[in-house]
């Protein structure tokens, strides 16, 4: 390889790439020098990152001026629902009740063959909740087995043997899963108090998804290094 | 405002770096919270730390753009040079203390861009090349001018021995 080549590789992202670019720096020793410094910099631009704090008045300003904006329609159309006699607390007996009340009707009224549509559309959102929920269970069954997978990796993060450029991959990766790990807790927490909050669920799922795929990239770095 | 309190600190610090000017960053994080509020309920699918850290970062290149487009008018009527990106306003912030972003805020504003995305915001080149407008090929390029201005700057000694 020849050093023209070296500069294209150490700033690729692929893991491949830095590595052939390691390799010819121990037989290059200026190559091994800009190596050394890119890696120098590439941390203290990391550190940089972790740095700035925003001032305090910021969460106040932010604050005011969400207090300002109107209502977004999904949450006025939640609370809307809400006011006009939330049936959240009472959806599993309503649910119950209303099959009940269904297979009555149908039982003595044989010229209705369907359940009425008010009836039918609680039916449905019953069977929604109830595989919104059984794919959350299957997202954290996948993630516990993914992060079983990647405790190791990102354990070596701190571990000076760690190549400086995967180390500073590792700590983004953990960073991003803690923060990650604290917005499921917010929002698992929220779900089960709301169980109904459709906006809630779909963040939910979302976090999980980004969780899965950020434990698959620590996988798939395990496997370049 | 729990989402402020974990990811605040951090579309600041992006905004900042960017930016180099404290109230202007200050503009953009609120943009991007308000922002977030309106299209919460459209967001689900994707990463919700991703698409804040996304929308500031395009939030900051369109000043920078604006910025920019202000200098050329302030230069055709009075011939009055303004500052570059960050210069003078990130003198007078509080991190301006540190020698990297000293040398930071003196790279060409290209290579100075794809620094800070790349190396401190960690997008990747394919990411960098949308959000600039330039291809990944560029992007590496730049980084690689950026890195090596920054080290003759930050480390001549080790250059000159190197």
């Amino acid at each position: 390889m020849s050093c023209a080549e070296f500069e294209l590789l150490i700033v690729s992202d692929d893991p491949a790439d830095r590595e052939r670019a390691a390799r010819h720096a121990l037989e290059c020793e200026l190559c091994a020098a800009t190596l050394a410094a890119h890696d120098r910099l590439s941390e203290r631009a990391f550190e940089w990152r972790e740095a700035v704090r925003a001032p305090r008045g910021l969460e106040r300003r932010v604050r005011r001026a969400l207090a300002e904006e109107p209502v977004p329609l999904i949450q006025r159309q939640e609370a809307e629902t809400a006011a006009a006699g939330s049936w959240r607390r009472w959806r599993m007996p309503a649910a119950l009740a209303a099959s009940l009340l269904v297979g009555l009707a149908l039982g003595w009224l044989p010229f209705r063959s369907e359940p009425a549509p008010e009836l039918a559309g609680r039916l449905l959102v019953v069977e929604a909740l109830e595989e919104a929920k059984a794919a959350e269970r299957e997202h954290a069954r996948a993630i516990a087995r993914l992060e079983q997978a990647a405790a190791p990796l990102l354990g070596r993060a701190r571990d000076p043997e760690t190549r400086s450029a995967d180390a500073r991959r590792l700590l983004a990766y953990a960073d991003r899963l803690a923060f990650l790990d604290s917005t499921i807790a917010e929002v698992a927490a929220f779900v089960d108090e709301n169980p109904g909050h459709s906006h809630s669920r779909v963040t939910l799922l979302a976090a999980y998804k980004e969780k899965t795929e950020i434990l698959r990239e620590v996988l798939a770095l395990g496997e370049t290094s | 405002m729990e989402v402020y309190r974990l990811i605040g600190n951090s579309l600041y610090g992006t905004a900042l770096r960017i930016l180099g000017r404290e109230a202007e960053a200050e503009d953009v994080v609120q943009e991007t919270f308000v922002k977030f509020f309106r299209k919460a309920s459209s967001i689900g699918r994707g990463a919700v730390s991703s698409w804040l850290h996304r929308v500031t970062v395009n939030r900051c290149l369109d000043r920078l753009r604006a910025r920019k487009r202000a200098a050329e008018d302030e230069l055709d009527e009075s011939a009055e040079v303004l500052d570059g990106p960050g210069a003078g306003t990130l003198t007078a912030s509080p991190v301006e203390r540190l020698d990297l972003e000293r040398a930071v805020a003196r790279l060409p504003e290209r290579a100075r861009l794809v620094f800070l995305l790349h190396d401190v915001e960690g997008y990747r080149h394919r990411e960098v090349g949308e959000a600039l407008g330039i291809t990944e090929g560029t992007s590496k390029g730049q980084l690689f001018r950026a890195r090596q201005m920054l080290r003759s700057w930050l480390e001549p000694e080790r250059e000159a021995a190197g």
